[in-house]
């Protein structure tokens, strides 16, 4: 056969398949945007939910899910980005280094339901914060946390060597060549780390189930120490718990969660491109 | 004027051996030049002299290093200010991605100065010293990046003189510079003379024959020949000196 006509065959499936990749996110967004573009309303977005939540508004699960993102936050962005100092500047390769490299690594593979499990048992019950924002954000921080540090390391690697011994070379202290040539360098990486992560955690229903998400509150949480409403979690009970769900609503709700989730991706995204194109080393 | 001597400095990367038992005077408002082919531990040697080498986790030095006397592997020094005192000029030019003004102040601020006042006057002092002044007074806070190579070259030296050092090393400071900016930076070393004790490391023998006063030549880990440059090469002592000297060996 015509080696040419080979060659020009394989392209046009290669393609087909490259295209199949977008595919199905065109699709996804298409239909929810379809769906539920007629439920997006100002009442949608700021009142409570009303008759049994088939009428009404989702104020209280976006604003429950806005609070847990911003808790997760509180708790994961010091402690990752602290610990991806201290293992990308200072940690020597030990046993314990490695063996804390590993927890990393087994912390990203563990299945969100899992831990959702482990902040039942230990937020909620044995440090008694009860079914709470704090269990709920605690929880999301860790499963949150290998993916800001993984992300945070790999851009404090990034920062040529040469900046940290140009730093000592004029009598600086390492922890002062840090601060303030590394760090600011490695910034918009580490950004974009912290971003990428949250949005994991504004988007997963499993490991708040059992730890904060209430199935109808139509009130805003009072303390940390109240439950609160959650997209996800208020997406998968009105899919699968409430009989006789308008499904302009679902997908309106979906749609919501969507927007935000995507258009932190979206920050993220243009954060990394912007200071990539900036950088000249 | 005495200012760095060395006694017996070996040197060790783990096992390997990089340099054996260095002895060299250094002289103060001098330039001494390390001569030698690539690997022959010359720039390890002049990372001995601020310590430098310390980064590298798993080296050794023994012997001794005296700055003023004083010896600088003793545990009494203060590695930190040592590295004041003894600055460094790389290989590639490599200002920090930050404005022209925050480079060469990086120094004065780690050292404990903000006062806008006096940063500006060491800032001034400093890129005059270079002699980069003329050239970038109007754009203190122009990104250092969009210099050429060989003002950032000299913006690398300001940084430098910033902390005023006593000693200052250069480790091949003109190798990524085209024959013009080197001759600048070669000027600028004559005038930097005058106020410091420079060590320069260099592969160009053209180069270590017009600035230095004094060179030395290493040769696998060993400081073969040292003395006044004029007699190293045209009266070489050693054979390997000439050999090299003369493009035989090397």
């Amino acid at each position: 056969m015509d080696r040419y006509l080979v060659q020009r065959a394989g392209f046009a499936l290669l393609g087909l398949m490259a295209l199949m990749v977008v595919l199905p996110i065109l699709l996804v967004i298409g239909t929810i945007v379809v769906q539920g573009g007629g439920a997006i309303s100002w009442e949608f977005l700021s009142a409570m939910p009303r008759d049994g939540m088939k009428a009404g508004g989702i104020f209280p699960a976006i604003v429950g899910t806005l609070l847990l993102t911003l808790g997760t936050a509180l708790v994961a962005i010091p402690i990752g980005v602290g610990g991806a100092v201290y293992l990308a500047e200072y940690a020597r390769d030990t046993w314990l280094t490695r063996a804390i490299r590993l927890a990393i690594i087994n912390l990203a593979g563990i299945p969100s339901v899992v831990y959702g499990l482990f902040g039942l048992g230990l937020f909620v019950l044995f440090l008694q914060f009860g079914t709470s924002i704090l269990a709920g954000a605690l929880t999301l921080a860790i499963m949150t946390l290998p993916i800001i540090i993984s992300a945070a390391e790999e851009a404090l690697r990034g920062v040529p060597t040469e900046f940290r011994t140009v730093s000592i070379s004029l009598g600086g202290t390492r922890w002062q060549g840090i601060r303030r040539v590394v760090l600011p360098q490695a910034l918009p990486g580490i950004i974009t780390g912290v971003i990428l992560g949250l949005l994991r955690a504004a988007g997963e229903t499993a490991p708040i189930l059992f730890t904060v998400a209430a199935f109808f509150l139509p009130r805003l949480p009072q303390s940390p120490f109240d439950q609160t409403m959650a997209l996800p979690y208020h997406l998968y009970v009105i899919s699968t718990q409430v009989p006789g769900m308008p499904l302009q609503i679902q997908f309106g709700t979906a749609l919501v969660l969507l927007i935000l989730v995507l258009s932190l991706n979206v920050l993220a995204t243009s954060i990394r491109s912007y200071f990539r194109r900036r950088r000249q080393w | 004027m005495e200012k760095i001597r060395t006694e017996n400095l070996s040197f060790y990367y783990g096992s390997k051996q990089a340099l054996s038992n260095i002895s060299m005077l250094i002289r103060d408002r001098q330039i001494t030049a390390l001569i030698g082919p690539s690997g022959c531990g010359k720039s390890t040697f002049l990372r001995c002299l601020n310590r430098m080498n310390d980064t590298i986790s798993g080296t050794r030095a023994e012997g001794q290093v005296l700055l003023d006397g004083q010896d600088i592997y003793s545990s009494l020094t203060d590695v930190v200010d040592l590295r004041r005192r003894v600055g460094m000029v790389f290989q590639r030019p490599n200002p920090f991605p930050q404005s022209i003004f925050d480079n060469v102040a990086f120094g004065p601020r780690v050292l404990g100065m903000h006062r806008e006042k006096s940063l500006d006057a060491i800032v001034e002092q400093s890129l005059r010293g270079a002699v980069l002044w003329e050239e970038v007074r109007d754009n203190l806070g122009q990104d250092a990046l969009s210099l050429s190579l060989g003002q950032q070259q000299r913006l690398c030296i300001a940084r430098a003189i910033a902390v005023k050092p006593e000693v200052i090393l250069m480790d091949e400071p003109c190798s990524a510079l085209d024959p013009i900016a080197t001759l600048e930076i070669e000027e600028l070393m004559q005038k930097l003379q005058e106020n410091y004790c420079i060590v320069i490391v260099t592969h160009n023998m053209q180069q270590a024959a017009r600035v230095s006063d004094w060179t030395g030549f290493f040769w696998l880990g060993e400081l073969v020949e040292f003395g006044a440059t004029e007699t190293i090469f045209t009266r070489p002592q050693q054979q390997l000196t000439e050999d090299y000297i003369t493009g035989r060996a090397g």
